[in-house]
């Protein structure tokens, strides 16, 4: 009733000022572990606000809680504390409401902060503690170990563990230690730095432990309170609600500049994952600012449900069926998992690429060819002018299964199929609004090329029987021709139309060089039409346009072949091995088979088909090659082979081939895979099916180095000092696989490595062996590397340095002696060779023998004086030698040695000043040198050196980090530069789980370019700055 | 003075400390134990045990045993097919931690450090944390590494590559000396959650747990009864005492 009475005067007192206010009485004591409502009267007088909080914070805090107040009956706005944060001691409070004209009204109505509102925590039942109320309780700087606060135990797993390591002048003896008010002191092991109490069984439910002690002077700390539950058995810490979820959202945004690129994109994303006692489910999306229509997906959805057994996931995922089918690519489909103790089942459906179809305005439709045909007596010479799609991506369907049994610890065994393939119908024919070139029409009207000698870009010849200022036209035969000669430039014209969305009747384009005989260089040039049509014009351009009007042009639109990317298909099967003996030795292996074809517009073709398609012979066998010498008109009948009066020849086989019986009907199978010519392998397992054929014996070895097989076999010891892991892996070079496409194909690698451990895995020493051969047929691109390594790292106490050590030698060898010169294949010589430097070779020598020694070297230590100091250094060089340098240098005098040296030097000190403030000083000089330095323009040397120094700053309020740093490198030798560098971060606790972090560095660098090293006047120099800053916030709940 | 700084880096490195360090705070399965000044593995653990500098604990495929570092209470768990040597060195009432890790899948709830960073050294990587929660599954290729709070500095053994493991971030660590940095996927957050759900701990729900009653202790009935205690003290003829306590109820 007084509160009533009390209420209509404040509010006729507000009203009276026509202004907001709030009216709240304070609470006072309340018993611990109860709700606390926090009810307010508020007259927000028909004005609107933008927030209303209740900020508190329970014992010892430094920070306030903050939640919002909730809008009740008649005025009254409430906020509930939790029982949770209701344990001991007293809470402070105070309460803001922020206007929308920007007035803030809080209660206290002065400094809330610093003198907040308090509710005693009173706890009635718990007697003979001291209370928090005393002033003279010293604080305990203690560390509870078990259980930890409001943590569930099992009953029989409770052990409760207090550390008072921190305290000085802690009197042990005056250790008391209450469960829910009964004194168990006696049963506790008290410790110089910590005590352990095994207590009695203690019933389902929360329990609270309390703990006095004193300081040998018999001053009390403040008494440590915290709860815990218990539960009866494990069953019941697995319990969930009906209910229960958490999730994340944050976006990221990055923008930067890298020279003269500049690039920003935008990254929101969403997790959410729900739990119910039946099933789970998550939902994650993913939103890129840089998703369009001309590229695969940069946005990603994957929504997932299931239990610990069976899984279901639609979206994008990432499924992994087995090591060389399907491993880690994205997959947008549909996938269902059951997962068992003995056994496993994976099937997935989807997509591998969506399709594309490609921007209209960028070559989407091109003119692929132009050329005559005759179709009949009245059109003997019709143009016909085809047209194609390009620039296209099929959509690439895949589908996938793995069946396992066995034990995924013990001993499992699988089997794998995936299946890819192109969709060729998810393109269109007709892009309506593509734009046209028409190149390979126009190019018959562009103009003869010419040597321009003045650089006007057209061609000028005055008749007056003197070449010294004309142009000179280039002739196809190498000759030169102008209008003192009689000729005039061929230059016809095309006449514009309305159609036309580009018409450039002047576009001139370099075609090459011309070298006079005193050797200077002129650009040879022509006019090059460059016409744009709408696809949508392109007949009406054909039939209006005076010029092309003449050429009868027919339009051919191709329906397939056509210039982009051929439609592929793709099918692996392949097996999957893990054998576990008691973690002493562990298995793994598996082995897959591929099916590939590059092109699925060729019609699957029969077995007859292959009869001759390796060989002339229709002898009913693949590949069969004879001796004979046949006459021009023998024949085959019924697969033998006659003369031409009928006789029949004797053959005499040379290579065998295999029986076109022991090749499957491509037909019957054509709905699992697509097999014609265009397959790769064409005949699967050929050499084995010629064995077979041979009646010669089948190995493993045989199965194993077929060019479509792929498998690995690895093995790991872990003995009692030592682990040993030794294996091979190979990938043939005909293995395909479309849900895989980065495995490094046609290579070998074994493998051998032995990790001793000494003094308590206080020393490591790991030694490793490996051979990789890359290109498993012996030719001019098969390579082979050998690497040794041996590595000592020593980590021997808190105090001593660390150091770790190591060297390696590794061996490369490849290409041949003589070998034909063929630049556009030959990976071995280098790009900017230019194809002229062979011309003069019969043969190019492409081998290839380096050693290289790499040695590297760390040491670290802690020191601690006033400050703790972590500091390191290391060291790490790398000499790479060219073993055949003497002998091709002689052979060829602008051969280019592979040798290379490399070192590197560099310190770091971090030092901690205290629990906020910590530094970094960081330095680092680097060297590396290629080629030979007679090579002169390939010979490249580069010497840099960097020093960094940096702060950080921590707290666990709002400001959760700061960093800054600055640097200054500078480069000499092959490019000479300097550079300094901002880092600046911060992390920011905005509010519970709400967390925002910027990250900006920029960089300025100067690159200066000597190009006469004697003239100061040569020197350029080019600036550029450069910046990356990235934006983060995310929030949790 | 060569001589004396020989014993000094011997007893540093095989040095045995007598304070303990951590207490294990909960253990399953089979889990082995070996003092560092023994040679014997012992298999029934105690939640309570105290551990040692150099301990050795290894866990089998179906153990899981967790301790507490006594200083600032830095939680590690051990989860099955594992083997951890724990060190560490009291300094100015810190613990200066390091911990050997041979084999097996491990999560550090590390504390903020006060002393020196919370090192942890696999056969592959170093890691250096200051204050941060992380999941390392060491195999016989190398490292994974989870980051799920603060920083983790990461240093590969073999190619001294520094990375840094961020919250939401993996961080792959070969014994090649490969390195590789990704954001964690949701088959991850499941293979974390697999490894969690090893350690079957809940923070307790208020909605779903009966509330003790302040006029109840909430122990059992053959427990709520005072407890008394008699003590023994006995000595051996070489003069080392030892008490017998009796405990009983009334």
């Amino acid at each position: 009733m007084n509160n009533k009475i009390r209420l209509s005067v404040y509010i006729f007192f507000f009203n009276f000022l026509f202004s907001q206010s709030i009216y709240h009485d304070s609470i006072g004591n309340v018993q611990p572990s109860t709700p606390i409502e926090v009810q307010v009267f508020t007259d927000l007088n028909n004005q609107p606000y933008i927030s209303y909080n209740l900020f508190y914070r329970i014992n010892g805090q430094v920070s306030f809680f903050q939640q919002p107040m909730l809008e009740g009956d008649n005025g009254y706005y409430f906020s509930v504390i939790q029982p949770n944060h209701n344990i001991v001691g007293q809470i402070d409070y105070y309460i803001r409401l922020e206007m929308l004209n920007g007035e803030i009204i809080t209660f206290p109505k002065t400094s809330p902060v610093e003198y907040p509102l308090q509710i005693n925590i009173i706890d009635e039942n718990i007697t003979n503690i001291n209370s928090i109320g005393d002033l003279n309780l010293l604080q305990a700087d203690v560390s509870i170990i078990s259980p930890l606060p409001f943590e569930t135990v099992p009953s029989e797993d409770l052990i409760i563990s207090l550390s008072y390591f921190k305290l000085d002048e802690l009197d042990v003896n005056s250790i008391q230690i209450f469960i829910d008010n009964i004194n168990l002191t006696n049963r506790a092991i008290i410790k110089r730095n910590h005590l352990i109490l095994e207590p009695p069984k203690l019933k389902d439910g929360k329990h609270k432990i309390i703990l006095n002690m004193k300081n040998l002077s018999g001053v009390s700390f403040e008494p440590i309170q915290w709860i815990f539950n218990v539960v009866s058995d494990d069953k019941s810490l697995t319990k969930v609600n009906n209910f229960e979820y958490n999730g994340k959202i944050w976006n990221d945004y990055i923008s930067n500049k890298v020279d003269s690129l500049e690039s920003a994109y935008n990254v929101f994303n969403f997790n959410f994952n729900g739990k119910t006692e039946w099933l789970d489910f998550s939902i994650k999306y993913k939103k890129n600012s840089l998703e369009n229509i001309y590229e695969q997906p940069k946005d990603r959805y994957t929504f997932k449900l299931g239990s610990n057994n069976v899984k279901f996931k639609f979206g994008d995922f990432y499924p992994n069926l087995g090591d060389y089918s399907l491993n880690g690519t994205r997959v947008r489909g549909a996938g269902f998992n059951v997962n068992t103790e003995y056994f496993q089942f994976n099937v997935i459906q989807g997509e591998l690429n969506r399709s594309i179809e490609g921007d209209p305005l960028d070559d989407a439709i091109v003119i692929s060819d132009l050329s005559n045909q005759y179709i009949d007596e009245f059109n003997p010479n019709q143009s016909i002018l085809t047209l194609s799609r390009d620039n296209y991506t099929f959509k690439r369907d895949i589908t996938g299964l793995r069946v396992a049994l066995g034990s995924k610890q013990k001993a499992n065994f699988g089997l794998n199929i995936v299946k890819a393939k192109d969709d060729i119908n998810s393109i269109n024919k007709f892009v309506p609004g593509a734009v046209i070139n028409l190149k390979k029409l126009t190019e018959q009207f562009n103009s003869d090329q010419f040597i321009d000698f003045d650089n006007d870009n057209q061609y000028t010849c005055s008749v007056d029987g003197d070449d010294t200022n004309d142009d000179m036209i280039y002739n196809i035969d190498g000759t030169l021709s102008n209008c003192n000669d009689g000729i005039d430039i061929y230059n016809p014209i095309i006449f514009n139309s309305s159609e036309f969305i580009n018409y450039d009747d002047d576009n001139i384009v370099e075609i090459g060089t011309y070298i006079d005989d005193n050797d200077n260089e002129y650009l040879i040039k022509q006019r090059v039409w460059d016409i744009d049509v709408l696809f949508d014009d392109l007949e009406t351009v054909l039939n209006n346009n005076v010029t092309f009007d003449t050429l009868d042009i027919q339009i051919d639109h191709l329906s397939e072949q056509w210039e982009g990317d051929k439609p592929e298909d793709n099918f692996v099967i392949g097996t999957d091995m893990n054998l576990n003996f008691n973690n002493v030795v562990k298995i793994k292996s598996g082995m897959s088979m591929s099916l590939s074809n590059s092109n699925t517009w060729n019609p699957v073709k029969t077995v007859e088909d292959f009869d001759t398609y390796a060989d002339e012979y229709e002898d009913c066998y693949y590949g069969r090659t004879y001796l004979n010498n046949f006459s021009e008109d023998y024949y085959w009948d019924e697969c033998l082979a006659y003369e031409a009066d009928g006789t029949p020849i004797t053959l005499n086989i040379d290579e065998s081939g295999i029986e076109l019986s022991a090749i499957p009907d491509p037909e019957s199978f054509s709905s699992i895979f697509h097999y014609n010519f265009d397959s790769t392998p064409l005949i699967p397992f050929y050499s084995l099916l010629q064995k077979s054929q041979n009646d010669e014996s089948i190995e493993l070895s045989d199965l194993l180095n077929s060019p479509e097989v792929a498998y690995n076999f690895d093995v790991v010891l872990s003995l009692k000092k030592q682990k040993i892991q030794f294996g091979i892996k190979k990938i043939g070079g005909s293995y395909n696989s479309l849900g895989n496409p980065y495995l490094q194909k046609d290579s070998r690698e074994r493998y051998f490595s032995d990790t001793f451990r000494f003094f308590k895995n206080k020393l490591y020493i790991n030694l490793k062996w490996k051979d990789i051969k890359n290109g498993l047929i012996d030719g001019v691109s098969s390579s082979r590397t050998e690497k040794y390594d041996v590595n000592f790292s020593i980590y021997p106490g808190i105090d001593l340095p660390s150091v770790t050590l190591g060297y390696g030698i590794y061996n490369k060898t490849s290409g041949t002696e003589s070998s034909i010169v063929d630049t556009t294949w030959d990976s071995s010589i280098p790009d900017d060779i230019p194809d002229s430097t062979f011309d003069n070779l019969s043969s190019f020598d492409s081998r290839l023998e380096t050693e290289t020694k790499n040695i590297n070297f760390t040491f670290s230590q802690n020191i601690n004086s006033n400050f703790n100091h972590a500091l390191s250094l290391s060291y790490f060089s790398s000499d790479k030698i060219d073993l055949l340098f003497d002998e091709l240098i002689l052979t060829n005098s602008e051969y280019i040695s592979p040798r290379s040296m490399s070192e590197s030097v560099s310190f770091n000190l971090k030092t901690r000043y205290d629990k906020s403030w910590s530094s970094t000083v960081y330095m680092t000089n680097n060297y590396f040198d290629f080629a030979q330095e007679s090579s002169v323009d390939y010979f490249q040397k580069q010497l840099s050196s960097m020093l960094s120094l940096g702060f950080t700053y921590t707290d666990n309020n709002f400001l959760d980090k700061l960093n800054a740093s600055i640097d200054y490198s500078i480069g000499k030798g092959s490019t000479k530069y300097s550079q300094v560098g901002i880092k600046l971060l911060t992390k920011l606790d905005l509010y519970k789980n709400l967390d925002m972090t910027l990250d900006f560095s920029k960089r300025f660098k100067t690159i200066t370019t000597v190009i006469d090293s004697d003239s100061e006047s040569s020197k350029t120099e080019d600036r550029y700055s450069n910046f990356i800053f990235k934006a983060n916030i995310a929030y949790k709940f | 003075m060569k001589k004396y700084i020989l014993y000094m880096v011997i007893f540093n490195i095989f040095i045995l400390a007598s304070d303990e360090l951590a207490i294990v705070t909960k253990s399953k399965g089979l889990v082995q134990y070996k003092k560092n000044d023994s040679e014997v593995f012992v298999d029934k653990i105690k939640n309570g045990l105290e551990l040692y500098n150099d301990d050795l604990l290894k866990t089998g495929d179906n153990g899981f045993i967790m301790f507490a570092y006594l200083d600032d209470g830095s939680l590690i768990k051990v989860h099955k097919d594992s083997e951890i040597y724990v060190t560490g060195k009291i300094d100015n009432r810190n613990i200066n931690k390091r911990l050997n890790v041979n084999g097996g899948v491990f999560r550090f709830d590390v504390k903020e450090q006060k002393g020196d960073e919370f090192t942890v050294v696999t056969p592959s990587s170093v890691a250096s944390v200051k204050g941060t929660d992380f999941i390392i599954d060491v195999s016989g290729e190398g490292d994974l590494f989870y980051g799920l709070d603060g920083l983790v500095e990461i240093v590969n053994k073999a190619s001294n590559q520094v990375i840094r493991l961020s919250k939401n971030n993996k961080v792959e660590s070969f014994q090649s000396g490969a390195m590789s940095q990704a954001e964690i996927t949701q088959d991850d957050l499941l293979i974390i959650e697999e490894i969690e759900s090893q350690s079957e701990i809940n923070n307790i729900d208020d909605n779903n747990v009966p509330d003790f009653d302040n006029n109840d202790s909430g122990m059992q009935d053959d427990s709520q009864q005072n407890i008394n205690e008699i003590r023994i003290l006995v000595t051996n003829p070489s003069g080392e005492e030892k008490e017998i306590i009796i405990r009983y109820s009334e």
